[in-house]
């Protein structure tokens, strides 16, 4: 039994390197290996291609929520909880496009949708913030700007008045006092 | 009572009490006007000073710097630092053409800052090399960056021996976002840390 068995599993080699040498297995293994291959390859070429688009939309969704906020500023909005999002974001996209360049499209994905995530609501906050800025603004205008320059009118006025009776009254004075003294 | 006789001090008072009313109106009208546009960029060392700048690596050793933006644009900014590495005959930042790097970046932080902000970031970072000594050349392998990995495989710096060291810069070139194009331009400003690396 012990000697049947090492000549069984030789006979076995033998047999399988027939087979590889054999012209005709390798006429049609090779294709098969090739169609194989052909199959696994666009899988991972599609995961690439979705990791890429998926940074590229976090990327351009950085770029709409930038000019947001860039509108936000200059209605006059303090800005700064929208640029600490901003950058949040900003810093998980680097690590996509870091994972990216290094071929790992899983993280990359994963990273650039948690950046995408971060931004949410972000354009509304964004509206909010310019809507309260402008208010605050026409607010400043009418009460500070308008109200300031007509109260500094209404006290040069009074100044005024007040000018002009002083000079009614010292004009009384005087002529009563230059009155003859009758004789 | 004459109030003639305080004619002079009625005037005064009124030109006073107008100016301190009519004072908000006038901050908006004498407001200086921002004439001067830029960005400033720096590093600071581990004690958020300009010295104590890491010169001499061993490999595998934390290193501490400091880097900071500042916007005086007159408005909110996108920016890019690229940061990219080099030895002493591969491209640099060209001050006079103002010109940047034709490296690749080995990473790519995005930051927004506001007008007149500051942004600053802690950066730790270590080389991981080998030494050739048959060739003399320091072979990288890595660059740890924020405990971001960056693949330095082919970067390579060898002796120089006018300078005796062996040559190694960390340059941070800062590229702004140029809403009318629709991409980064190189805003023609960076700072670098240049290194001897010692085998």
């Amino acid at each position: 039994m012990h000697v049947i068995i090492p000549r069984l599993f030789m006979s076995l080699s033998f047999t399988m390197c027939e087979l590889v040498l054999n012209k005709k297995f390798i006429k049609y293994a090779v294709p098969v290996v090739i169609l194989i291959l052909m199959a696994a390859l666009p899988s991972v070429l599609v995961v690439a291609q979705d990791s890429s688009s998926v940074v590229s939309s976090a990327r351009q969704q950085l770029i709409s929520c930038y000019d947001a906020a860039k509108t936000a500023e200059a209605a006059g909005a303090n800005i700064s909880s929208l640029t600490s999002v901003l950058n949040e974001a900003g810093s998980l996209l680097s690590q996509s496009e870091l994972a990216y360049s290094k071929g790992d499209f899983s993280t990359a994905q994963s990273l650039a949708t948690q950046s995408s995530q971060r931004l949410g609501g972000f354009i509304s906050m964004a509206g909010s913030l310019r809507d309260s800025a402008i208010q605050q603004s026409n607010y400043d205008f009418w009460i500070n700007t308008v109200g300031s320059s007509v109260g500094a009118l209404v006290v040069v006025l009074i100044g005024l008045q007040i000018w002009r009776v002083s000079n009614k009254r010292g004009t009384r004075v005087e002529v009563l006092n230059d009155e003859p003294a009758e004789l | 009572m004459n109030l003639r006789n305080y004619e002079v001090l009625i005037v005064v008072i009124t030109a006073i009490a107008a100016l301190i009313v009519a004072s908000p109106a006038l901050q908006r009208l004498l407001v200086y006007p921002q004439t001067e546009y830029f960005t400033e960029l720096w590093l600071l060392g581990p004690n958020h000073m300009a010295e104590d700048m890491p010169y001499n690596i061993t490999k595998n050793v934390n290193y501490k710097i400091f880097l900071g933006v500042a916007n005086q644009l007159g408005e909110c900014a996108y920016y890019e630092v690229q940061a990219k590495f080099r030895n002493q005959n591969q491209s640099a930042p060209d001050t006079f053409n103002h010109t940047a790097s034709s490296l690749a970046p080995l990473y790519t932080i995005n930051t927004v800052v506001a007008d007149k902000e500051t942004w600053e970031l802690p950066i730790t970072f270590s080389f991981d090399y080998s030494y050739d000594s048959y060739s003399s050349q320091i072979n990288f392998n890595s660059l740890t960056f924020n405990n971001a990995v960056l693949n330095l495989n082919g970067y390579s710096t060898s002796w120089d021996s006018g300078k005796n060291m062996f040559y190694g810069d960390l340059v941070f070139e800062l590229w702004i976002y140029n809403g009318t194009i629709g991409s980064f331009q190189y805003h023609q400003r960076y700072v670098d840390l240049k290194f001897n690396m010692l085998p």
